[in-house]
């Protein structure tokens, strides 16, 4: 997702002009939200589809508000694994308020859009049950039964019994630890460790990750959850805590290397972290005065990411290259 | 005849807190009362620092003192094991949460009485289990029979080396670097809830019945001496009425 923000900027390789973002919060999903900001205010067109008012939706000049898991069908999860398995969702309850299922919302908008044609179904219970009917089941299956599982998957052993090659899809077709494919590119056929940038002097490592109690940035006005757990926290080094003139329980501003500073956190004096990182718990920070419980609690990892870096082989973008000073609540400069 | 009981294996607890939401889901509670709690412990030092997640909740005690200081009779200790409270007759006086060693109780302002974990009894009669238990995603939690040896539960407490925590239902299996003393302790019964049960409560009761005692006889006496005009028989030869001292 974050590659598609350049575009919306730059015009290049070309133009992207309108959004329609379903499920995706965008403001703490995507590194660089400074820049998403100035992306979302260089679009004709905004549509944010969500089932909680985050602050990205208050950029979008359109809300739809799209019912919770609890009160819709989806489309079935099929994972083929060593045990393959199918898992069905059904609504627990009727959405509140004025929320659409996504399917509901899809097929609406598709309609108006004149492409009714690639709609034949008219509710997803019809599509559900057609697509069910392909192994022999039905909706009304579905319900009695929740999740469908078929028993093992032969092992290897079973493979070679049979005189049939074995399932990996690959040139030798063994597991490959060692891609020959890559060495054949002029790539590093395993990986070679690499030192990476170390944090300037008086600088730390941001790095982020996750709690059990919340998940990504979605949980954090729920009402029990809150309780348990309010807000996030800057995990510290306990050596360090002193060095940087901090207690347990002191609240602080980061300052990253460009410059952007955060919400005030609290600070967590631990044993547990090394003394050249700090870290954080990711999805606090909220914004959005309609997630009241949320709202002004902690800190926002996401806000802190200015840079982030492009693996040059598989294209995926590491996050934890970010670095920042702890800045005592009332310090000047 | 089953003894329930509970096997808490800190090595397996993650710290979700997916028994205390499940919990409160179904016996209705705000988000800030809860009848199971899980604690984070932190120990050691930097590079070897360490956590463990200790659930706790009601013990369901061999002996509650709960249930030795509850004045209305309403917590009661059933013989499968799990204690419990009759919510009706809660009188909702809060002696009992004083009276908790393992400060397992709450207390609901709304409807003025005592609440806690009940081992979700209801669930048992159905041949169910409680539901902090399945709803773990850990595995941390194991319920069952502790008089059965072949039962999930006393196979669990055998393979995973629990440690019994005395004059409770529960048991807790340890990983070797975390203190006993971050656990539950062994029962051991307020001083108080002691002088209570075998002196003061007995003795309130001896003084409230001598009361009774001595208005009883002062009114049988003056039921008798004001209806018959008896002889004064303690009157001394000679002695007039008014030379007595009373």
């Amino acid at each position: 997702m974050q590659e598609l923000i350049e575009p919306m900027l730059t015009g290049k390789p070309y133009p992207i002009k309108g959004l329609v973002s379903a499920g995706t919060n965008l403001f703490h999903a995507i590194p660089r939200v400074d820049r998403t900001k100035q992306a979302l205010e260089n679009l004709d067109f905004f549509m944010a589809i969500d089932i909680l008012p985050q602050e990205y939706t208050q950029w979008a000049d359109v809300i739809l508000p799209e019912a919770s898991y609890l009160e819709r069908y989806d489309e079935l999860l099929t994972v083929s694994h060593k045990t393959p398995f199918i898992t069905f969702r059904e609504p627990a309850i009727k959405p509140l308020y004025d929320a659409k299922p996504g399917w509901w919302i899809a097929r609406e908008l598709g309609v108006r859009l004149g492409l009714e044609q690639y709609f034949p179904w008219k509710t997803i219970e019809e599509y559900l049950d057609y697509r069910l009917a392909s192994i022999g089941s039905s909706l009304e299956d579905a319900h009695q039964r929740g999740v469908y599982i078929q028993k093992g998957r032969p092992y290897l052993a079973d493979y070679e019994k049979r005189n049939q090659s074995p399932p990996f899809n690959t040139p030798s077709g063994k597991i490959e630890i060692y891609l020959q494919r890559f060495a054949d590119h002029g790539l590093d056929p395993i990986p070679q460790y690499e030192p990476i940038e170390e944090p300037p002097k008086g600088y730390f490592r941001l790095i982020f990750g996750r709690a059990p109690v919340h998940s990504f940035s979605r949980t954090q006005n729920n009402a029990y959850l809150s309780h348990i757990m309010p807000e996030n926290e800057v995990w510290l080094n306990a050596g360090k805590a002193a060095e940087v003139g901090v207690q347990d329980g002191d609240r602080v501003i980061l300052e990253n290397q460009a410059g952007v500073k955060s919400q005030p956190i609290k600070v967590k004096v631990t044993q547990r972290i090394r003394g050249d990182v700090v870290y954080m718990v990711h999805g606090f920070g909220h914004r959005a005065p309609g997630m009241k419980l949320a709202d002004g609690k902690g800190a926002s990892d996401s806000e802190l990411l200015s840079e982030y870096k492009i693996d040059p082989v598989c294209g995926a973008a590491g996050l934890r290259v970010n670095f920042v000073k702890i800045r005592k609540l009332g310090a000047v400069s | 005849m089953s003894r329930y009981g509970m096997l808490i294996d800190v090595d397996k607890c993650l710290g979700c807190h997916a028994c205390t939401v499940t919990c409160q889901q179904r016996w209705d509670l705000k988000p800030d009362v809860t009848f199971t709690k899980v604690r984070e412990v932190e120990f050691g030092q930097f590079p070897d620092a360490q956590v463990a997640f200790i659930p706790t909740q009601c013990m369901h005690c061999d002996e509650p003192p709960c249930v030795e200081v509850c004045p209305s009779g309403a917590s009661y200790k059933t013989d499968a094991g799990p204690v419990l409270i009759d919510e009706s007759q809660c009188v909702g006086c809060r002696y009992c949460i004083s009276a908790c060693p393992y400060d397992a109780r709450t207390y609901n302002e709304e409807q003025k009485i005592v609440q806690k974990c009940q081992f979700c009894f209801d669930r048992l009669e159905k041949g169910e289990k409680p539901a902090c238990v399945v709803t773990c995603i850990g595995g941390a939690r194991v319920f069952g029979d502790l008089d059965d040896p072949k039962s999930e539960i006393s196979k669990a407490i055998r393979e995973r080396n629990a440690l019994p925590i005395k004059g409770t239902s529960f048991q807790y299996a340890l990983p070797k670097n975390v203190d006993r003393k971050l656990i539950p302790q062994d029962f051991k019964a307020p001083e108080y809830v002691t002088w209570w049960k075998n002196v003061i409560q007995p003795g309130g009761k001896l003084l409230m019945g001598g009361a009774v005692g001595a208005i009883a006889i002062s009114a049988l006496r003056h039921l008798v001496s004001s209806g018959h005009g008896k002889p004064d028989s303690d009157k001394k030869e000679g002695e007039t009425d008014g030379d007595r001292q009373s």
